[in-house]
């Protein structure tokens, strides 16, 4: 049987057999959601031709927002509907009962809900986006270039950031996103693994209460605690004379943080990603039935 | 060999399970039975488990169940009273999931299968009640697993299938294999369950082989009773009487109306089978 712990051919053998559990609850939906780009760039163009004899292509923020919202819809709903069943006793004893190591089984459920589904859908909706702006050029550039192409020019018309302009455009790329999705993915994957029924809803309502706790909690103590501090600061990052030097001796810790602002989200988001981890593993270590 | 020590269980301030000891042995056929609500199944999914103890301990062959490890789980198979309706063929199901038990047995399923008259080309969330559990008694004789833990595997077989059944148990279960039975309809299986464990709210009645029992207890088929029985019943042309066996002649046990008779007396029949005063 090799190690309790970790086995490769095994792991292996469990992903595979994971992987087509997956398509085969999930299938049909991804590819709903994935082939958007097509069928509403269809849908769209065809309706124009029937009502107005002319041919229109989506505009390109339309595409921006059906890719955003049909992303998150799959981000969101995935982890319930490949996993949601294990809370399920029968459903849920069945796994449990596979000879598989806890690790394996989490290892492949993490790969499949934050990495290959939101992964391979981006891929496939970008890439069949491309395709059809390829075809049809009144379409413009593809969402492909506008995602990673696109310099956010908005920056420069806010005079109030012009010392660490450079440090806000590094977290506007796109790649600094990724474990921001895995992290989407993984809050509801937890959410699916705790609640028995209404898994994404749940999920979305307790993030929002925990966002107002926490807001509650904390904005009065900040507020009473570093008010001052932050109102001298935005006073002096307004001022067109002021130097970055004279700004980082007042502040040196928040100076570090607005420097770098592209490795304090690396950082935060990878230790609320390893949290949520932990919480994952825990809850399959923990599930009973 | 499962060892089972002062084991508890509870559901919130509910104990199901208290103090439980007991030791199974390799190679038989445990009958589990017990009323409703006693533990029965909590016990099969501390076995297998999908559950912690409480406080005490369980060991099979030296593992902690709840560690649930693959070289623990791939020597266990626990078919649950209610079984997950799967979009996949039962053939497919039985190949994919099958590849995670070292000694299952493709052909053994299908055989198996065939023997209980279970299409394998169908779709198990297309299947009727019957035809799903009779996959799943398949997968699980064909999964070759040193520990069988069955709870209530004839509910929803029809008259010919719990006797397909009772022939599937017998001809494809290995000498080596321990199997956990339990159930309620105690006629059905007398024939391939020895010994029986009677389990009680918080206790183990009785843990002992059908010849044990016949040592202590005699079961009278004639037509006068006794006031000295420890339970009597009217049947078809006479009745049943359950004895103390004084003479030590054998009998045939009745399941029933041993389970009754244990009902009344537990402290005797506790008594007599921890030999205080047999």
């Amino acid at each position: 049987m090799g190690s309790n712990v970790l086995n490769m051919n095994r792991s292996r053998r469990y992903f595979r057999s994971d992987l087509r559990a997956a398509v085969s609850n999930y299938g049909i939906t991804f590819l709903v959601f994935s082939t958007l780009a097509v069928t509403t760039y269809l849908l769209h163009g065809l309706f124009f031709l029937t009502t107005s004899g002319e041919w229109y292509a989506m505009s390109s923020s339309l595409r921006i927002a059906l890719f955003v919202i049909s992303g998150l819809t799959v981000l969101i709903s995935s982890p319930a509907k490949l996993y949601g069943h294990l809370t399920d006793r029968r459903e849920g004893s069945a796994f449990l009962m596979v000879p598989v190591s806890r690790l394996e089984k989490f290892v492949s459920m993490v790969l499949i809900s934050c990495i290959i589904i939101p992964f391979s859908f981006g891929l496939i909706y970008l890439t069949l986006d491309s395709l059809v702006c390829l075809i049809g050029p009144a379409c413009g550039d593809s969402l492909f270039q506008i995602i990673f192409k696109s310099s956010p020019s908005f920056i420069n018309t806010i005079p109030d950031l012009h010392i660490y302009k450079e440090s806000f455009r590094s977290i506007l790329t796109p790649w600094l996103y990724f474990d921001d999705i895995i992290q989407i993915a993984l809050l509801f994957l937890l959410g699916a693994l705790i609640f028995k029924k209404s898994k994404t809803g749940k999920t979305l309502g307790s993030l929002i209460i925990i966002s107002i706790s926490l807001n509650l909690l904390f904005t009065p103590i900040m507020s009473l605690a570093m008010f001052d501090k932050f109102r001298m600061m935005a006073e002096m990052m307004s001022d067109a004379n002021i130097t970055l030097e004279a700004i980082e001796q007042m502040f040196p810790f928040f100076s570090w943080i607005l420097r770098n602002l592209a490795i304090v989200d690396t950082l935060s988001d990878t230790l609320v990603n390893g949290l949520l981890l932990f919480f994952v593993w825990l809850r399959l270590k923990k599930l009973k039935h | 060999m499962i060892k089972i020590r002062d084991l508890r269980f509870s559901y919130g301030n509910n104990v199901v399970l208290k103090d439980i000891s007991m030791e199974l042995q390799e190679g038989r056929i445990y009958g589990l039975l017990g009323e409703n609500g006693v533990g029965k199944t909590t016990l099969l999914t501390l076995l297998a488990g999908l559950k912690e103890p409480g406080a005490g301990s369980i060991e099979i062959d030296g593992q902690k169940p709840f560690d649930r490890t693959p070289s623990f789980l791939s020597q266990i198979y626990y078919l649950p009273d209610e079984v997950p309706a799967i979009r996949m063929k039962a053939i497919d199901f039985a190949m994919d999931r099958g590849q995670f038990w070292v000694n299952f047995d493709p052909d053994k399923f299908k055989e198996i299968a065939g023997v209980l008259e279970t299409d394998t080309s169908m779709r198990m969330d297309q299947m009727s009640y019957g035809q799903l559990r009779k996959t799943y008694i398949s997968f699980a004789l064909a999964c070759n697993t040193r520990y069988l833990f069955m709870d209530e595997p004839t509910n929803g077989l029809d008259i010919p299938s719990k006797s397909q059944f009772r022939k599937a148990m017998s001809k494809y279960t290995s000498d080596e294999s321990t199997l956990l039975i339990s159930t309620h309809q105690a006629r059905e299986l007398e024939a391939i369950i020895d010994p029986i464990i009677i389990l009680d709210r918080k206790d183990v009645l009785l843990n002992a082989t059908l010849s044990e029992i016949t040592k202590k207890i005699y079961f009278d088929y004639s037509t006068a009773t006794s006031p000295e029985a420890l339970y009597s019943e009217l049947i078809p042309g006479g009745c049943i009487q359950v004895l103390v066996n004084k003479s030590g002649e054998e009998s045939k046990v009745n399941l029933e109306a041993l389970f009754n008779a244990v009902h009344r007396h537990k402290e005797l029949i506790k008594k007599m089978f921890n030999d205080e005063i047999a």
